[in-house]
């Protein structure tokens, strides 16, 4: 095998040698490739679809790990979204005056509040993918992907056990349980595709300009105020259409949007929603992923 | 599994015909250039703080130049050992040679995707060892079921009993590599680098973890080792490369190389000196455009103890010759390799004579001396180009820096400019809208008069009007 050409060397010794090339330019001898290259796209996606459980169990032994240290453990995938809503409940419920809420004030509150960290964890988690695993990447030869692949992972399985709390909160606020709550999991499962793409693009671009970590509190706290998690943008923008667009081409508010209209009937999505996320989603993944094999090569090079 | 015993079978058949071994790995010329964030002097605090160096993020633009132009060819059946003081860039080249990280010059081309062992390469150190084992394996391409197998072997070959369930960041840092070789042997490799994985291990280990690497360099194509302990070298390896400074020193059989290592090494004041001693010293393989060179140079000339040691010097070339030219006979089809790509392989010998007439006792001592056969180290006649092209690397990092400062400024300004925006948008929507509902008439009242007021030409009226309200 070994001693025939390349080509065929490279398709029979699957084991070692699919992760390897971009261009085969003049090898100096046959059967040599170039290493440091990043591969081609197509060997890039099914390389990182052959290791996948590598990211799932990064996700879940970090998931657990980072937890287990807390004596409430796992407890704290619950409580720290809880805690949120209570005080943007209190602070913001103490703020606004009755007139200025959305109806079912705590329901469409919290329902805000849960998805809403469901991105930003992603887009956190996303911005250290590589530079806080430089050892990993610079002592092993995945794909790179796997890395922003098992941050979205780990916020998803997150998600999980948040997302039955929600339900048990909303059906305790007297929302009526409906077989359209069901669509949350699409839902969900389109975001978890957006935030990927959205992970993959911070990713690349904190490990070349690490300022964007530090600007990525900023981000989230303007995205927190532009995605109407405690007011209602249709009725704060009922005279501006223009204002009310923008404001619902929001990626975010999309997908928050997405959710309410699934499980609070008072808050039915505007169809602007539904024809932009999916669109939103398309737009992060494509672009995430072409972004960051393009720089397959370099993470290496960080520091 | 099966592909590598095959490859085994092929190297191994290869050998027994006496056929031209196939290379394995061809480096061609490879730079590796590392960015540090750093000032490269030391600084006071306040200077660190206040400098403009700060104000533009403290990016002294440092480039480090870890690996400068490493030329060679290792072929199948060998075990090369690579020797060179800290921090001479030989855990870059095998970073590179793994494809850890892109040479930013040249190439290095591979028979297969190399697999570097080393000491550097912490998992995930929150886990427990065993989690770790099955990450590693899983990153290394095993499949869930294969790493779970395998799990049980690797903890046992790492000896750490129960330490395996505890988290990596408890462990020793021999116990860590423990478990790092373990896990990065568990797999047969055809190129495996090995980079000093086993220093800190304990004797018992470290006899064990050799063991295994033998086992590893029968079934592997190569083998590459670095390592400080020369004895060590001396024993595993036929061949031996030098790196010194980011360039490739010497490069040949095993003991005239590591004879003069360690002559080197011995050398009074040349490991604290450097590059200095050694462009004044041997034949220069480092680039001598060094700050330092040309400072140091005219110091050690005056102070003339290196006179000593130059003429002390002759007669290692002498030791060393036989070796040498036995060792060229084989170390002519490397070359060979390089001309194809660059086409100027054999010239750096030349040209290298002519670059240094700084000092006078050089060319009578330069063809004498011994490292100067051992192949093609720095490749000098290229330094000029070479420098050159860092520098155009350099403006257009420059360049490219500023394009980017100057669209951060631009989003920035975007940013507030969008955000003053839809402020006023808002409070316009507002004033437009809120008092809408109930409110219209007391604040209507006062508006309009003030529109008249404003309207109506400047006299007592007005004012009758407003104080009439």
């Amino acid at each position: 095998m070994r001693a025939g050409d390349g080509p065929t060397k490279n398709v029979a010794d699957r084991e070692v040698s699919e992760y390897v090339v971009d261009t085969p330019l003049r090898a100096p001898a046959p059967g040599l490739f170039e290493v440091g290259r990043r591969p081609r796209f197509g060997h890039y996606l099914v390389e990182a679809w052959r290791r996948r459980s590598f990211a799932f169990t990064l996700a879940g032994y970090r998931l657990v790990g980072g937890l287990l240290q807390n004596r409430l453990g796992v407890l704290w995938i619950v409580l720290k979204p809880l805690f949120t809503a209570v005080i943007y409940g209190t602070i913001f419920g103490a703020v606004l005056s009755d007139d200025a809420r959305p109806d079912d004030w705590v329901p469409y509150l919290i329902t805000g509040v849960f998805i809403f960290e469901y991105f930003t964890g992603c887009f956190t988690g996303g911005s250290r993918a590589i530079t806080g695993n430089a050892k990993l990447v610079q002592s092993l030869g995945f794909p790179r992907i796997l890395l922003p692949v098992s941050v979205v992972a780990e916020q998803a399985m997150r998600i999980v056990p948040i997302m039955l709390l929600l339900g048990i909160l909303l059906l305790v606020f007297g929302i009526p349980i409906s077989w359209s709550w069901l669509w949350v999991i699409p839902i969900l499962a389109m975001m978890s595709v957006f935030n990927l793409g959205v992970a993959l693009i911070v990713g690349r671009m904190s490990v070349w300009v690490r300022d964007v970590q530090q600007f990525i509190p900023t981000i989230n706290r303007v995205l927190f105020y532009a995605s109407a998690i405690f007011f209602q943008v249709d009725k704060v923008f009922a005279d501006n259409p223009v204002m009310l667009t923008i404001a619902h081409l929001v990626p975010t508010y999309d997908f928050i949007a997405l959710v309410r209209g699934a499980m609070l009937v008072a808050h039915p999505a505007p169809a602007l929603a539904v024809v932009a996320a999916p669109i939103w989603t398309l737009l992060a993944i494509g672009i995430g992923v072409v972004y960051f094999w393009r720089a397959e090569a370099r993470y290496g090079l960080s520091e | 599994m099966a592909s590598v015993s095959d490859l085994e079978l092929a190297g191994m058949a290869a050998r027994a015909a006496g056929r031209a071994p196939r290379p394995m790995i061809v480096v061609d010329d490879a730079h590796v250039t590392y960015r540090v964030y750093a000032s490269g002097k030391r600084m006071s605090a306040r200077d660190s703080v206040f400098s403009l160096n700060a104000l533009r993020g403290g990016r002294g633009l440092k480039t480090v130049p870890a690996l400068r132009g490493v030329t060679f060819t290792a072929s199948e059946g060998e075990s090369i050992g690579v020797i060179g003081h800290n921090g001479s860039g030989k855990s870059t080249l095998f970073r590179a040679m793994s494809g850890l990280i892109p040479p930013s010059e040249g190439t290095i081309w591979a028979a297969d995707r190399p697999v570097l062992l080393g000491v550097n390469a912490a998992l995930v150190p929150e886990l427990s060892g065993e989690n770790n084992i099955k990450l590693g394996l899983l990153a290394m391409g095993f499949t869930p079921e294969e790493a779970a197998a395998h799990i049980d072997d690797i903890a046992d070959f790492a000896e750490l009993n129960e330490f395996i369930h505890h988290p990596m960041r408890t462990y020793s840092s021999g116990m860590g590599a423990r478990l790092r070789f373990a896990i990065a042997s568990a797999k047969a490799h055809s190129i495996l680098l090995v980079d000093e994985a086993l220093a800190v291990g304990d004797r018992r280990f470290r006899l064990k973890s050799e063991q295994r690497i033998r086992e590893l360099r029968d079934s592997a194509g190569l083998v590459m080792i670095v390592s400080h302990s020369v004895s060590s070298l001396r024993d595993t390896c036929e061949r031996v490369l030098w790196i010194h400074k980011g360039e490739l020193r010497a490069d040949g059989d095993a003991k005239s190389v590591i004879d003069e290592y360690t002559r080197w090494v011995k050398q009074p004041g040349q490991g604290a000196v450097g590059a200095a001693s050694t462009a004044k010293g041997k034949r220069p393989a480092m680039s001598p455009a060094k700050s330092s060179s040309p400072r140091k140079a005219p110091d050690a000339a005056r102070i003339a103890e290196p006179e000593s040691v130059v003429r002390a010097a002759p007669p290692e070339p002498i030791v060393a010759a036989p070796a040498v030219r036995e060792h060229d006979v084989q170390q002519v089809r490397l070359p060979t390799f390089d001309q194809l790509l660059s086409g100027e392989a054999m010239q750096p010998v030349v040209a290298s004579d002519r670059k240094h007439p700084r000092t006078k006792q050089r060319p009578a001592r330069e063809p004498s001396v011994a490292t100067r056969p051992i192949t093609l180290p720095g490749a000098s006649p290229r330094d000029a180009a070479r420098r050159e092209r860092y520098l155009r690397a350099t403006r257009d990092r420059n360049r490219r820096r500023i394009i980017a400062l100057a669209i951060t400024g631009a989003a920035i300004l975007i940013a507030v400019a969008a955000g003053a925006a839809i402020a006023l948008v808002g409070v316009l929507t507002h004033t437009a809208t809120l008092p809408a509902p109930g409110s219209m008439l007391p604040e209507a009242a006062p508006f309009a008069v003030v529109q008249v007021a404003e309207t109506a030409p400047l006299t007592g009226s007005g004012v009758l009007l407003l104080n009439d309200d």
